[in-house]
Parts: C-alpha cells; structure tokens; sequence
C-alpha cells in the first residue's frame, strides 16, 4: 500500500532536490577560481598535517559496538510498551529479564573500564 | 502504470545499483555508502511491503548503528583501498565487471552461488501463490509486541542473551589490542 507513503515520498523528493539544486544553482552562478590554498582542506585556519586517513583508536569501536547492543535493546522496547497495558505483569517481568541480561554486559563494560575515556 | 509498480522499479533499481557498487567500489569507504543506500531502499520495500515496524527498525538499526559500526570499523584499517588501481574509478560498467570477474578465480563461486539462488527463486515464484494482497497483512507495533511477549517469548530472551555475547565479545576483542593501539591514533 503505497498511499500514505506518499508524503514520506514527495519528503525525500524535496530533501534531496533542495541541496542538489542549490550546489548546481552556486555553481552556475560563481566565479571558477580554484588556487591551492583555497582547495586545501580547512579546519580553524591551520595547515593540514598529514593525510586525514589516520588510523583511529580502538576504543571508538567498543562504543559503536555498544551503541548497537542498546540501539537493538530500544528497538525491542518500542513493541513492548506499545502492549505493556494489554499483557500486564507478565511482559512486565519479561522485559526485565531482557534489560537485566543486557545490564550485565554494561556491569561488564564498566568492569573492564571500556567506558572510560583516557 | 500504477504509483505502486513505479515505485518498486526505482526501489529494485536502486537496491541492484548499490549492491553491485558495494562489492565493485575500488574505495571501502565508498562500499560502505552504497551499502547504506542498499539498506534504506530494502526499508523502502518493507514500507510498500506495509510492514511499517520493519522498515523503522531496518533504518534505525541497519542503516544507522550497524552502518555506523562498519564505518568505525573502515577507520579502524590501514587499507581503505581495493586493488590499488586508481584507473579503476574511471572504468565503465563493463569494464569493471569484466576485470572484477577476471581478478579472482574465486569470484565465480559467490557468483554461481548466486545463479542458483536466481533459478531457485524464479521456480520458487509459482509456488507461492499470488503474493497477499497489500494492507490485508498489516502488521502494526502492538501486533509485533504482542507475538514477541507471547508466541516468540524464548526468541526474545535469547536476543537478548545473544546482545550480551555481542557486547562482552566486542570488549574482549578490542581489550586486547586496546593497549598498544592506545597511544598510537587520534584522540
């Protein structure tokens, strides 16, 4: 059924169209100069040191992974609370035994100081 | 040509352009784009599909975390580039698949795993009876509550016991390399 998807769709229609035709318009419209101090990649006003492509952190990753863990963990929530009035004490006691699991991980995480930024 | 028919075209069309982009981009990074591109349109699908929980939570989860996951992971390695050719951007359509099915032998065996699954799927088309006619399956929030917390209770706590295996594997793996990577990258 496609019907009130129809605004979802003229939405995404709209985002993708304003900036594109607001590139294409500026750069109809400017002057094609290009210098290499004006080419380089700005950031405050300094030279760029080194190539951008640096090899990150470990650390970046366990937070990524732990931001999918709990992503995942809100995602069953939402049907949950949707019948929480309908299904009682029972789903009640599910969930907590669902969030209690995955608090464990995060007791673990806070355990092994992952969760600390040095 | 109802909306419905246009729609799929452009979603189909875009979900085959990006999983061709996603294993014949010559930079992972790029991969990684069209691999969210790819997710967002099967989000799409779900949507005609009027499973509307599904397509939230395969942006939320897929197209957002997930995605975010392979990124860092992407930043995480040395290598950002396949194949090292830089002319590979400049190929055609053509080209590309050509060099792209010559470079490995092992090439055809993903691509005759896929041929299989195309004749399975096409003989598999009659079988299936004519697909349900849209919005007499609808499925809401509260139904997909309501079959977790009753029919597919044990699934739901399995996920997750199966969410914490993910968090303590993703801290031991990287507790490990933690401390000489430590000091060695970007704050």
């Amino acid at each position: 059924m496609l019907g009130p998807w129809v605004d979802l769709l003229v939405f995404l229609i709209a985002g993708l169209t304003f900036p594109v035709l607001n590139v294409v318009l500026s750069s109809l419209l400017r002057r094609d100069y290009p210098y290499p101090e004006k080419v380089m990649p700005y950031e405050s006003g300094e030279d760029p040191v080194g190539d951008a492509r640096v090899r990150f952190r470990v650390s970046y990753y366990v937070f990524a992974m732990l931001f999918v863990v709990f992503d995942v963990e809100t995602v069953f929530l939402y049907p949950w609370a949707v019948v929480l009035r309908e299904l009682g004490l029972f789903a009640l006691i599910e969930i907590i035994v669902f969030i209690g699991l995955l608090l464990v991980g995060l007791y673990y995480a806070y355990k092994k100081k992952v969760l600390r930024w040095v | 040509m109802s909306l419905q028919v246009v729609a799929f075209a452009v979603l189909a069309a875009l979900i085959l352009y990006g999983s061709y982009k996603v294993v014949a981009s010559p930079l992972i990074t790029h991969s990684a784009l069209f691999l969210a591109l790819v997710l967002v349109s099967v989000a799409g699908v779900f949507l005609m599909l009027d499973a509307v929980f599904l397509a939230v939570v395969q942006v939320l989860v897929y197209a957002g975390a997930v995605m975010a996951v392979i990124i860092f992971a992407i930043m995480l390695s040395e290598q950002r580039e396949i194949g090292g050719d830089p002319s590979a951007q400049r190929m055609g359509f053509g080209e590309e698949l050509r060099r792209a099915l010559r470079s490995r032998h092992w090439g055809l065996l993903p691509a005759a795993a896929a041929a299989l699954l195309a004749v399975l799927a096409i003989a598999g088309i009659g079988r299936l009876g004519a697909p349900a006619a849209p919005g007499a399956a609808s499925t809401s929030v509260a139904d997909v509550g309501r079959a977790l917390l009753t029919d597919y209770l044990v699934p739901f706590e399995i996920a997750s016991a199966v969410l914490l295996a993910a968090v303590i594997g993703a801290i031991v793996l990287t507790a490990r390399e933690g401390s000489d990577a430590r000091d060695g990258g970007r704050s």
